[in-house]
């Protein structure tokens, strides 16, 4: 593995077992700042597990990870959006994406109201954001924890299956904002899901998971 | 400030123990810096349990039975004086003659108030010969009749109880209020935690469960201390221990911000 200045995430032959089940085995990969990478493989492959390990949440068994603190000095934002949608059931879509307004970033509230409704503007979400969540359905809960996790302005994104229920053209709307975010902001972009034909749409590298081994790694329209 | 608006919007949305932390929290800081005054006022309440050997007196309507009150009051040893009015004086007096078929109210010139001196538990008899003879002294000889010294009205069983209380009440008490109030601290703990794991997820925030804790938890001691200011019994080495003991508490309870379903 070749570091380059803007590599943020380093991982050497890193593996990963949960009993004796290896959810990832001697995986080496490099993520770049800026970039859109895409982690594809079916159900039980390890891309939840590769990306709990991006996001700090877990520690490799053995192998070596360099998270973007100890590789760029500085500690990068990351935002998640995981299968599990946390959010405030008893509150409606628009207070749980207040948990992004964070003074430090919007110094006047104007700001992060204008962006707000400009993402949820165009995924298609703006007349509902009155809705309590628990009345939200699947597709509005992805959405609404999309817009929460680029509100709070990341230097990363970590989403795992962010289009899981929605349809083709839903998703290429998430994609469309995402890599709005990725040209103007520079976000860097770690998608996984388990919907390769879905991904071949989209610009961005691709690694593919097969039982835990990085098997592929391309960019995504060669796949 | 932020964290204290989380406080109260996680109050707000969970009324019941948002409003039980808040108010034993308050009643705590309160209770804690005034224990001796919450005691006495429950004690005060059996005034019998206070009141030690008592005994009457009669004394001439035309002594001036303020002034002796006063006087017996400044006397170690004496725990109340109550003046019994004429009238009153009168009617049980007749009530005693008519008993007797003897008074008649024309015929019977009555003219004294009564006293009813109650001496402190501990004062011994040398003590008490000592008080009544004052009392004789200060209202003159011929103007004032003693009667017997009564034993402590009070019963076993409820003096046993009040000496208990009195030993080990105000602690039982506190004891008491600091279970509410880490039950009350439990039920709201799960929500805050979850407020502050998405504070902490999307905002460039760390720490936030202690700090929304701290936040609101000092905001109710605050109030205590202002209230519990006008009160001369407060005891602020006591208060500012609740303080430390608050502090420890939480720092201790509060971890990492987690999601618990």
């Amino acid at each position: 593995m070749t570091n380059t200045d803007d590599t943020i995430f380093s991982l050497e032959d890193v593996s990963v077992t949960f009993g004796k089940l290896k959810a990832l085995e001697s995986v080496s990969l490099d993520i770049h700042k800026g970039e859109i990478l895409f982690i594809t493989g079916s159900s039980g492959a390890g891309k939840t597990t590769l990306l709990r390990l991006l996001a700090g949440q877990l520690k490799p068994d053995s192998g070596k990870i360099l998270l973007p603190k100890k590789l760029t000095g500085s500690k990068l934002f990351i935002s998640q959006v995981f299968q599990d949608l946390k959010f405030l059931m008893n509150k409606t879509c628009e207070e749980n994406l207040f948990h992004s307004f964070d003074r430090k970033i919007y110094p006047n509230k104007k700001n992060f109201l204008s962006e707000m409704r400009e993402l949820c503007k165009i995924l298609g979400i703006a007349d509902r954001l009155h809705l309590k969540m628990d009345k939200a359905n699947g597709g509005l809960k992805q959405k609404v924890a999309l817009v929460r996790a680029l509100l709070a302005r990341p230097d990363i994104v970590v989403l795992d299956e962010p289009t899981g229920s929605l349809d083709v053209d839903n998703a290429r709307k998430v994609y469309e904002v995402l890599s709005y975010y990725n040209m103007k902001k520079k976000l860097t972009i770690i998608w996984a899901s388990h919907n390769r034909e879905l991904v071949k749409k989209f610009t961005g590298r691709i690694i593919h998971l097969d039982s835990g081994k990085l098997v592929y790694t391309g960019h995504a329209c060669f796949i | 400030m932020f964290y204290l608006n989380n406080f109260f919007k996680v109050i707000k949305d969970n009324l019941l123990s948002g409003i039980l932390l808040s108010t034993i929290s308050l009643i705590l800081v309160i209770y804690m810096g005034n224990i001796d005054l919450f005691k006495n006022k429950v004690i005060g309440l059996y005034p019998e349990y206070l009141k030690g050997p008592y005994f009457y007196g009669l004394l001439s309507a035309s002594e001036n039975h303020s002034r002796i009150r006063r006087k017996m009051l400044e006397l170690p040893g004496v725990n109340n004086v109550k003046i019994i009015e004429k009238n009153e004086v009168k009617n049980r007096a007749l009530e005693i003659l008519d008993n007797f078929n003897m008074g008649q109210e024309d015929e019977f010139n009555f003219e004294y108030l009564g006293m009813e001196v109650s001496l402190d538990r501990e004062v011994n008899i040398r003590g008490q010969e000592l008080i009544r003879g004052y009392l004789i002294r200060l209202a003159g000889e011929e103007n004032i009749t003693l009667g017997k010294i009564y034993p402590p009205s009070i019963s076993k069983k409820l003096k046993e109880n009040l000496d208990l209380f009195n030993r080990y009440g105000g602690i039982a008490m506190a004891g008491f209020l600091f279970v509410v109030w880490l039950f009350s601290f439990f039920a709201l703990r799960k929500k805050i935690k979850k407020v502050a794991f998405l504070i902490e997820q999307y905002q460039r925030k760390r720490s936030v469960e202690i700090k929304i804790v701290l936040s609101g938890v000092a905001f109710f001691y605050l109030i205590g201390c202002v209230m519990s200011y006008p009160l001369p019994t407060t005891q602020w080495y006591v208060v500012a221990g609740v303080g430390a003991v608050f502090i420890v508490l939480m720092t201790m309870l509060s971890g990492r911000s987690s999601w618990e379903n």
